[in-house]
């Protein structure tokens, strides 16, 4: 209805109307420069308490402390939400509606795969190690895994025959189930949920950032191909495509 | 009394997340791994309901960190109702669904796209069902940020499950507003973070100021979570995504969904120094979604789109109430939950039952579904019986939940509040008996068509409905748990 709407708006009047959308956007900039500048809103953070806590916390990183220790919960959930955003993706996908990709054979590209995918391979596990004591960690680590996985299935490289296509989804998997099971053991050793304090917290933590970025890589290549795996793909490739409109 | 460190709230968050990822592993639909783990989370939650009640107050510090640098989960008696609501609403959906997603099956070519419908169904219905009672029972402000977002991706997913061309636009629209909403949130709660130097959901409401940077972050969080949560005007993405999505789903989305932001607008707006400056706002909108909804639902044409409209108006009745809060007899609270544990299991009976009808007849226009209660008898009982207690006729839990709104607005002076709430429940018998009257109709059909839902789909329905009907009857036992502070 609304795209009706405007297609019949003269195109000059569109100006117009956007004008007090746009007052009222600097109005709200103007209430949040307000709220931000005000005196004595800045406070001094956890920056303190978190140097403080640091040596029990297993790594000499910051970050890396308060995402793998302190606040190791939402690291937790933050892996879901990237597993859940690839569930999303593949229960959209039609067999009957999506055009296969056309592999785009590229000299250029198949030798940059070669050149560049063991360089990043390399360069994702350096800043999983590096995590633990200075900038890097498994989301780092994971991003470039991905990228990785994302020029390959570009050119749908014959390199991806590498891993095996019944791996993926356990591939997936890994590292939220990973991490819940080190949650719910340390309860069995009669900690809390996912406790774990020096010294062996670095041996777990540097565990978790690997299970960890290993599936973020796969998350992020897997919503980049945005199809499940084949065997699923061949159940439906034979469907006609005339039930779209069904709901029984 | 608060004990030192409790494991039984992590479980009703974790073992639905661990049976989401063992769905998704298993290669066929995995209706029983999902069945299974419905079952194991329903009953980790409704012991954590009895710990709450028997025990008072858990917490649990994660990591054995304590706030402000930790996270720690609590359970309070608010936070357990709803997490045992969920519970209730969930296993009897969860039941449902394993006979909806049999009946549905015809052994055609189309059986593929069902099949994959409920492949993904479990693992995202399990996820958001984990999502969620983190949501109830976290203790922290940006770590309800990532069930938010868990909670809002999860649910877009099983809207768009159904993949009909409606849907599929509702969904993205219903992703938009979430995206949006969320975004909201978390703004918001960097401004808390700057101001309070904490995360923690207790200390910064109990920090709560009329200074710029406080009102900024309240404005915020509060604005994302009334869009998410489709209080009027905020309602226009709800009617769609509600009804044209699988019946499951739909109970699931109006039953439980909207229910977590509702309760965490509740959570930061039963403070006394908001509610004497602006507890009017969320009053005024209320009144607007009992007003407009019900009129939306009374015009409509399609059973699942009135029970969806019936819900943006049941919201108002969610907000109408916040002024009551300040009662100092304490009677505001218990009428708001009340209500909202009553309108989760009746609306989800009511959607069940409305699933049924359109799964049997292959269509849900309400004039046509004269004569459906010579086939499914204890469907039309059930939708029958979550609309009594939508109306509030006693017995029911909505009859408690109106009659303490009623009363406490009239302790309090508020008339104008009895009355709106007295004018509301008319408008909603209007469009209940719409509905019903077609349903029961004496109409025979003039051939009787076969069976072709499970028995479980009707029976699941009843369950629920019955359990609206049982809170009219049983209110100790609830209140006895909002009680524990």
């Amino acid at each position: 209805m609304k795209k009706g709407g405007k297609g019949r708006t003269p195109r000059d009047n569109r100006g117009w109307r956007l004008l007090p959308v746009m007052a009222l956007l600097l109005l709200f900039l103007a209430a949040l420069a307000r709220a931000y500048l005000f005196p004595g809103a800045s406070a001094a953070g956890l920056a303190a308490r978190v140097d403080a806590s640091l040596a029990a916390g297993g790594v000499g990183s910051r970050v890396t402390a308060v995402l793998l220790n302190f606040r190791a919960y939402d690291t937790l959930l933050e892996c879901f939400v990237l597993l859940l955003g690839v569930m999303v993706v593949w229960s959209l996908w039609r067999p009957d509606g999506a055009k296969s990709r056309e592999p785009a054979a590229g000299a250029i590209l198949a030798s940059l795969e070669r050149l560049l995918v063991p360089l990043m391979i390399m360069v994702g596990s350096y800043l999983l190690w590096a995590g633990s004591d200075r900038a890097g960690g498994a989301f780092q680590a994971g991003a470039i895994l991905g990228g990785a996985g994302v020029l390959l299935l570009l050119d749908s490289s014959p390199l991806l025959k590498v891993f095996p296509k019944r791996g993926l989804v356990p591939g997936l998997c890994l590292g939220p189930l990973f991490f819940l099971s080190v949650g719910i053991a340390a309860m069995a050793w009669g900690g809390n949920f996912l406790e774990y304090r020096s010294p062996e917290a670095s041996l777990i933590i540097i565990a978790l950032e690997g299970a960890a970025a290993f599936s973020i890589g796969l998350c992020l290549a897997a919503l980049f191909g945005g199809r499940p795996p084949e065997r699923q793909a061949e159940d439906g490739r034979d469907q006609p495509s005339r039930n779209q409109g069904e709901f029984r | 009394m608060i004990s030192p460190s409790s494991s039984w709230l992590i479980w009703p968050i974790i073992v639905p997340l661990l049976g989401a990822v063992l769905c998704f592993l298993a290669g066929k639909p995995p209706r029983r791994t999902g069945l299974l783990f419905a079952v194991l989370t329903g009953g980790a939650s409704l012991v954590l309901g009895w710990q709450v009640l028997a025990r008072g107050i858990e917490s649990h510090a994660l990591g054995a960190w304590r706030p402000p640098l930790g996270i720690s989960l609590r359970a309070d008696g608010a936070a357990a109702l709803m997490v045992t609501m969920t519970a209730v609403t969930g296993l009897a959906v969860s039941i449902y669904s394993g006979g909806y997603f049999q009946s549905r099956l015809t052994g055609d070519d189309r059986d593929r796209r069902r099949l994959a419908q409920e492949q993904y169904f479990w693992p995202l219905w399990l996820l958001l069902w984990g999502a969620l009672n983190g949501l109830f029972l976290s203790g922290d402000v940006f770590n309800i940020y990532i069930c938010l977002e868990l909670v809002a991706l999860s649910s877009v997913g099983l809207t768009a499950l159904s993949g009909k061309p409606p849907s599929l636009v509702a969904a993205m629209r219903y992703l938009l507003v979430s995206l949006l909403g969320s975004l909201s949130f978390l703004l918001g709660v960097g401004f808390f973070y700057k101001t309070c130097s904490t995360l923690e959901l207790a200390a910064i409401i109990g920090a709560l100021a009329p200074t710029p940077p406080m009102i900024m972050a309240l404005a915020l969080v509060s604005a994302g979570l009334l869009l998410k949560t489709a209080l009027f005007p905020f309602h226009f993405w709800l009617p769609p995504a509600h009804a044209n999505a699988l019946s499951p789903v739909s109970a699931i989305l109006s039953g439980l969904v909207i229910k977590g932001t509702w309760y965490l607008f509740y959570r930061f707006w039963q403070e006394e120094i908001l509610l004497a400056a602006v507890g009017a706002l969320p009053a005024i909108l209320g009144g607007g979604a009992i007003i407009w909804g019900a009129f939306q639902a009374f015009s409509q044409q399609r059973l699942k789109m009135l029970v969806a409209y019936s819900t943006v108006a049941q919201i108002g009745y969610l907000f109408v109430a916040f002024p009551l809060l300040a009662d100092p007899a304490g009677m505001g609270g218990p009428a708001l939950f009340y209500f909202a544990i009553s309108h989760s299991f009746a609306k989800g009976a009511m959607f069940l039952a409305a699933g049924t009808f359109l799964l049997q007849m292959g269509h849900d226009r309400i004039d046509d579904l004269a004569g459906v209660r010579q086939i499914l008898p204890v469907s039309s009982f059930a939708f029958a019986l979550g609309g009594l207690s939508l109306m509030g006729l006693p017995p029911s839990g909505g009859f408690i939940a109106k009659y303490l709104y009623v009363t406490t607005a009239i302790t309090q002076g508020r008339w104008w509040l009895a009355l709106l709430v007295v004018l509301g429940s008319g408008l909603t018998a209007a469009y209940v008996f719409r509905a019903v009257a077609a349903i029961l109709s004496p109409r025979l059909l003039e051939e009787r068509p076969q069976l072709a839902v499970a028995a479980s789909m009707q029976w699941s329905a009843l369950a629920l409905a019955l359990m609206a009907m049982l809170l009219g009857i049983v209110a100790t036992l609830p209140l006895a748990l909002l009680g524990v502070k």
